[in-house]
């Protein structure tokens, strides 16, 4: 007896997650510029309180579905980034190190990668072209 | 006549000064990497029948290098195999196979880098991550190569034909399959992409971005993830291509994004999800296609101006045409509309009384998919016969008011 409201509410509270969703390769489509995903390597999501989640092939089609206020700022619960070394590892964008290189060449062209921590990204950059930077200030260099 | 000696002069001068090395199992010379050092300009070396592991083999010598009965350079899963920089070369009748894969670089079959005027030519390659990858090249020719990928799993494999930030470029007579993107175009300009054949490619048959002053012509693009995406590019024009079977819930034949100034003329699209999916385009010629059996022959999103769409057959489409907005900025005229039910009374061939494509049940499917279960519904058609009598949920302007009676032999 006790089995349908067990769930009914456990329905309720999968359908308010706000965790990211992995990508699926080659099905998932940006929600920006529209293009399937298919490079593990860059990549991010938009979660809303409400549990809906905004896949994005490069940070650049991110940033800017922020800055159109796709989504309003209040409803959003989270914001990550696919780290640049693990597949389908997302980070939190204000945690992560990102990469900005002609060294890179991302689907969209920002030729941004993030990392883990700053040491991460350091090793990975390893003397070549490039800088990096934090989520605050890429954000208001990208137009 | 004297003029005439002096020229045939010259051309057995430079005959004999060029050699031309023979590279084999048999030969003196059986290494490729050997015979490039030795090599001079305007040689041609000889690579005979056999299976050639030389790891990366870079050639930077204006020579022509051509395989005898199809030997073979194997990239043992670990090599870039053939890296070109330079002027003047011509690549001709060579199997690669199994170039290695990087994470960090584009490893491929075959790299042009600052290179012009290269000919690839008759190649075969299989097993690539990037089959060619070509960048800062001017005047390359693209012709009769296969191209099959086997992708190790699905976001592993690179692009079949990858150019990047490249001008004058033929692509053509190719047939790519099994990779990323079929042919990709970015930041490539005044290039050419004819009669090739794109097939069975993860994401697209045709790549284009921040691509100006291209055309492709007579290619076809079939069963891809989907068939070409067009973005972000002006004065491009489409021509006798063919978009068949890319199915799926968000596939189409052509989407464009941000295209201005553009010919999209007699390509045929038969079974896709969406015909041409359109945002952000403007001042585009959409003229004499031909669309078949598809779920949208066209959405034009609002955010699209001033494109004209004339003498397209549409035929078994579940829509005609579906937009997101009330107001159209876009001409529709004579067309011919399996759909219409209106009559001519004067015999001009053009109906009497407007078409209008877009139905309400489109736009209602625009704003919930899910309603889509309801399509073939009787409460449905109804709808949308009221809808026709007073329209008040589809765009009032957005209508054919010269559709023609019969389709055109296209």
């Amino acid at each position: 007896m006790l089995t349908t409201p067990a769930l009914i509410l456990a329905m309720f509270l999968s359908s308010c997650s706000t965790k990211p969703e992995p990508f699926n390769y080659g099905k998932d489509n940006c929600y920006f510029c529209k293009m399937g995903i298919v490079d593990p390597k860059y990549g991010g999501e938009v979660i809303t309180k409400k549990g809906k989640v905004f896949k994005f092939d490069d940070l650049i089609c991110m940033a800017r579905f922020l800055k159109a206020e796709g989504v309003k700022k209040n409803e959003i619960a989270e914001k990550v980034i696919i780290n640049f070394e693990k597949q389908n590892d997302f980070l939190d964008v204000s945690k992560a190190t990102f990469w900005v290189s002609p060294e890179l060449q991302s689907p969209m062209g920002s030729n941004t990668a993030a990392f883990i921590s700053l040491p991460a990204a350091e090793k990975a950059k390893a003397g070549k072209e490039g800088q990096l930077m934090n989520w605050e200030d890429l954000y208001k260099k990208i137009k | 006549m004297r003029l005439g000696l002096t020229i045939l002069f010259v051309i057995i001068c430079t005959a004999c000064f060029s050699n031309t090395i023979l590279v084999g199992n048999n030969q003196p010379i059986h290494s490729l990497k050997k015979a490039f050092e030795l090599a001079k300009d305007k040689d041609s070396i000889i690579l005979q029948a056999g299976i050639y592991k030389e790891g990366a083999l870079i050639l930077t010598k204006s020579i022509t290098l051509l395989g005898q009965d199809n030997p073979v350079l194997d990239g043992e899963n670990k090599y870039e195999i053939l890296l070109i920089s330079g002027k003047n070369i011509t690549v001709k009748g060579i199997q690669f196979r199994n170039s290695g894969y990087s994470s960090m670089n584009d490893f491929a079959s075959i790299k042009l880098v600052d290179a012009t005027n290269v000919i690839l030519e008759n190649n075969t390659i299989t097993g690539a991550y990037f089959a060619i990858h070509i960048s800062n090249t001017t005047y390359a020719t693209v012709r009769n190569n296969s191209i099959t990928g086997s992708p190790r799993s699905e976001q592993l494999t690179g692009n079949a034909i990858h150019l990047w930030k490249s001008g004058y470029a033929l692509i053509e007579n190719n047939h790519v399959q099994g990779h990323r993107d079929g042919i990709y175009f970015e930041f490539v300009t005044f290039s050419t992409i004819r009669n090739n054949l794109s097939e069975k490619n993860i994401r697209y048959g045709l790549h284009f971005m921040f691509s100006n002053d291209d055309n492709y012509i007579n290619n076809i693009f079939r069963d891809n993830g989907a068939g070409a995406a067009v973005m972000y590019s002006h004065k491009v024009l489409m021509e006798d291509n063919h978009f068949e079977k890319n199915w799926g819930s968000s596939s189409y034949g052509i989407l464009l994004k941000d295209i201005t100034d553009s010919h999209i003329e007699h390509n045929f699209f038969i079974t896709n999800s969406v015909g041409i999916h359109m945002e952000g385009s403007n001042r585009i010629e959409i003229e004499k296609n031909t669309f078949r059996e598809n779920g949208w022959a066209i959405k034009v999103q609002a955010s699209c101006e001033d494109n004209n769409f004339h003498h397209n057959n549409f035929t078994g489409n579940s829509f005609d045409v579906g937009t997101n907005g009330s107001i159209s900025l876009n001409n529709f005229y004579n067309n011919y509309w399996d759909k219409y039910e209106g009559y001519d009374i004067n015999k001009d061939g053009i109906g009497d009384v407007p078409y209008h494509p877009v139905s309400m049940y489109s736009m209602i499917v625009e704003e919930n998919p899910n309603a889509l279960m309801l399509l073939r519904s009787f409460t449905v058609q109804l709808l949308d016969k009221a809808e026709k009598a007073i329209p008040s949920l589809t765009p009032e302007n957005l209508v054919d008011n010269k559709p023609l009676m019969k389709s055109q032999r296209l």
